[in-house]
């Protein structure tokens, strides 16, 4: 028993000198409102708050606790700037996934551009392939990426369009239902070309030259760098000679020749290839690619 | 991502804070007004942004967002003060300012703001698939967990300057007229609400702001005059280098703010404010430190917490004013945008921490030295002008109308919570089903 009052009376004096301890670090004035605690009271007799220290945050402290969110910011950016994207193939893309965002690498097969029936809203259409696998004639393993109104003239403005052959980052919405499969863009930027394509290059070349040596030149792009517009025939021909001799000519099928005149110097780019039923060697382009022929004077 | 995108998006957030900062020196003018403004600029000036990068202009609104979300409560703290005859009806803000301590107040607050950053940076990206399924969970039961808020309001209005007449017959008016204000309050608001959802006499090209000049008309002008008709002397504000907050206030105060700030960001109508009053029941919230700490974390919370969900993959969750507004000029898709943004958060989050405290002393300084009027005249007439260049005069007499309803709660001292009934009550009617309804038996549908 008396053990046990010596020990009280030990916790009691080991409680006062902690007391004396604590007092010792209180203010004179309260750490809260600025009067003074000339007693230096645990609570302030204004404004009621606690005037220990041990009681209190420092805004110190506080201000120091945002070295965690600037690491955790810097931590956040180099994910964002090193994170490899994550493509999904475009085989998997089916029903379940409708509506979903996905990120697709792939090879433009074809690039299309039209206007609904007003002609107001420009809508330009690519056809994708898978850029591993490549999509061959399996339909799985092609999908048509549109790029409607705003974002398609974006694409345009902006030069962000790709090329045939082209290898592309997308990221786009999913539509897929029972037999159909489109991929929407919401914005140009999330279309960027990561690979331009060697395999649709444009070979430079001459009238001259192509049909001196057409079989060099056979089913390539080539670009004619200048020639000038002989004759219009029909609805989608165009001949042209070179600019040096009148007499060699050729003829450059699939153009509205309703926009051009005859004496016209134009460039022509698109693919050479010998058409059988004619008998004869033409250059085939198509008016949707950019450059496909473009007057010069 | 390419490095320059990320540069530039930390550049222009790190603008929008500081934008945030200077907009927040107004009380009353709220960021989504701002927002607005920018909006618009951004539409008229499309040829400006054409070169931008849409995450550019996103990390800009995410610093606006970020940094208005934690300091706009600074200046409200400050020149915000109301007189003896609101006692029994004020908050601690506004105690602690009458009490000298508005700083320690304000330090409170910007502690519960930023534990909301270290939860909204640090745990998020954790639980993306939670998100989804509480989407999932709640979405269906989204009007009557609204519902059953609307009725914990009403239920919880009381009378609290009773007995100061001096026949019974006044006492009893006395009593009664209060509680007879907040449901009048209410449900004029919840009419004008479904007046403004059905039939918006906004300007169609302007109406994605229908809503700013109710928010304007009810919150903010009758503040400012209330402000501008009470003459309260404010004392020498006492800097602190701590605050009191033992570690059963922060966890309350946060438990309290982070249920109220997920119910609010996660449940369509819903804000922190009734969130607040619901969760502090819920967690036996305690004190004006547990109100000021949990008030931060949940007001954090819903504006960027609720934000950032709209940015994290598999979720996409368009809540609140900014969501609205960006997803009109972008769409999030990739993970590493999500990065980007969380990092952006993080970033900003940490810098208006640091500028809160120095906010805060140069608040005190000014409200010192310069009547707060004049801050009350400013942000005032400023709300009126940009409510009337984004809405036209269309949105002025909606203007009108709200505040006419919003000075009610202040002159008989009934709740100003109320007054969200304008929101609350379409969005719920509305998910039920019974919005149309409804809207076609006042004739505005």
């Amino acid at each position: 028993m008396a053990l046990n009052n010596q020990s009280i009376k030990q916790m009691q004096i080991t409680e006062t000198e902690a007391d004396a301890a604590s007092v010792a670090d209180i203010a004179d004035k309260c750490p809260s409102c600025g009067r003074a605690n000339p007693e230096r009271k645990k609570r302030c007799a204004y404004c009621c708050t606690l005037t220990s220290p041990r009681e209190r945050i420092t805004v110190r402290a506080m201000n120091l606790s945002t070295i965690i969110l600037f690491a955790a910011a810097i931590v956040y950016f180099a994910i964002a700037v090193n994170l490899k994207p994550q493509y999904t193939p475009i085989s998997a893309l089916g029903e379940s996934m409708n509506f979903q965002h996905v990120r697709v690498l792939a090879k433009v097969r074809y690039l299309s551009e039209f206007k609904d029936k007003y002609e107001k809203r420009v809508t330009i259409q690519l056809d994708l392939e898978d850029s591993k696998d490549g999509g061959g004639d399996d339909y799985e393993g092609r999908i048509k990426l549109k790029a409607e109104g705003e974002v398609a003239r974006e694409l345009k403005e902006k030069g962000l369009l790709p090329a045939r052959g082209d290898i592309i980052d997308v990221s786009a919405t999913l539509f897929a239902g029972k037999g159909y499969r489109t991929l929407s863009l919401g914005t140009a930027e999330l279309l960027k070309v990561v690979d331009k394509s060697s395999e649709f290059a444009a070979v430079e070349a001459d009238v001259k030259a192509l049909l001196a040596a057409p079989d060099n030149f056979k089913n390539k792009k080539i670009k004619i760098k200048e020639a000038v517009i002989k004759s219009k025939r029909g609805n989608l021909i165009i001949e042209i000679n070179d600019p040096a001799d009148a007499a060699v000519t050729i003829l450059v099928f699939g153009v509205d020749p309703s926009k051009y005149k005859e004496g016209q110097k134009v460039s022509v780019s698109g693919m050479f290839v010998f058409y059988e039923r004619g008998g004869y060697w033409e250059i085939k382009v198509n008016e949707d690619e950019p450059e496909s022929v473009v007057v010069l004077n | 991502m390419e490095t320059s995108i990320v540069i530039y998006s930390i550049v222009a957030s790190l603008v929008g804070v500081v934008i945030a900062m200077a907009a927040s020196i107004i009380p009353g003018l709220h960021i989504y007004n701002v927002i607005a403004l920018t909006m618009l600029f951004a539409f008229t000036a499309a040829d400006l942004f054409t070169n931008l990068h849409p995450i550019v202009l996103t990390g800009f609104m995410l610093g606006m967002v970020v940094g208005f979300s934690m300091l706009f409560t600074v200046s409200s703290q400050y020149f915000q003060p109301n007189d003896e005859s609101f006692r029994s009806i004020m908050l601690p803000h506004e105690r602690f300012l009458l009490e000298g301590r508005a700083h320690e107040a304000v330090m409170l607050g910007a502690l519960g703001s930023l534990i909301a950053i270290f939860i909204i940076t640090l745990f998020f990206p954790l639980i993306p698939s939670f998100f989804s399924l509480a989407r999932a969970i709640i979405q269906p039961h989204g009007y009557w967990l609204v519902g059953m808020v609307m009725f914990f309001i009403l239920m919880t209005e009381w009378p609290k300057d009773h007995g100061v007449g001096k026949t019974g017959w006044q006492k009893f008016w006395d009593g009664w007229v209060q509680l007879l204000m907040g449901y009048f309050t209410f449900i004029v608001a919840g009419i004008l609400g479904m007046f403004v959802f059905y039939r918006t006499i906004v300007p169609v090209e302007n109406a994605f702001q229908s809503l700013m000049p109710l928010f304007v008309g009810l919150f903010a002008v009758p503040s400012q005059i209330m402000t501008f008709i009470t003459r309260v002397k404010v004392p020498k504000q006492h800097i602190c280098s701590s605050v009191e907050s033992a570690p059963h206030d922060v966890m309350r105060g946060s438990a309290s703010g982070f249920l109220a700030g997920m119910f609010a960001a996660l449940v369509p109508g819903m804000t922190p404010g009734p969130a607040l009053l619901c969760t502090g029941h819920l967690t036996v919230t305690s004190g004006e430190r547990q109100f000021l700490i949990g008030g931060g974390v949940g007001r954090v919370l819903y504006y960027v917490g609720a934000l950032m969900l709209f940015f994290m993959p598999g979720v996409f969750m368009r809540r609140g004013g900014a969501a609205i507004n960006i997803s009109l000029f972008f769409v999030p898709e990739t993970p590493e945008q999500f990065f980007l943004i969380s990092g952006i958060i993080a970033l900003t989050g940490a810098v208006s921490f640091l500028l809160i405290g120095w906010f805060s002393k140069l608040c005190a300084n000014l409200v010192e030295k310069i009547d707060y009027n004049w801050f009350s005249a400013v942000g005032c007439a400023l709300l009126i002008v940009l409510t009337i260049q984004i809405t036209h005069w269309q949105g002025f007499v909606l203007l009108c109308v709200a505040t006419a309803l919003g000075l009610v709660p202040n002159m008989w001292h009934s709740r100003r919570l109320n007054l969200l009934a304008v929101l609350m009550v379409p969005v719920a009617l509305n998910m039920s089903g019974a919005g149309p309804a409804v809207a076609r038996f006042f004739g505005f549908y």
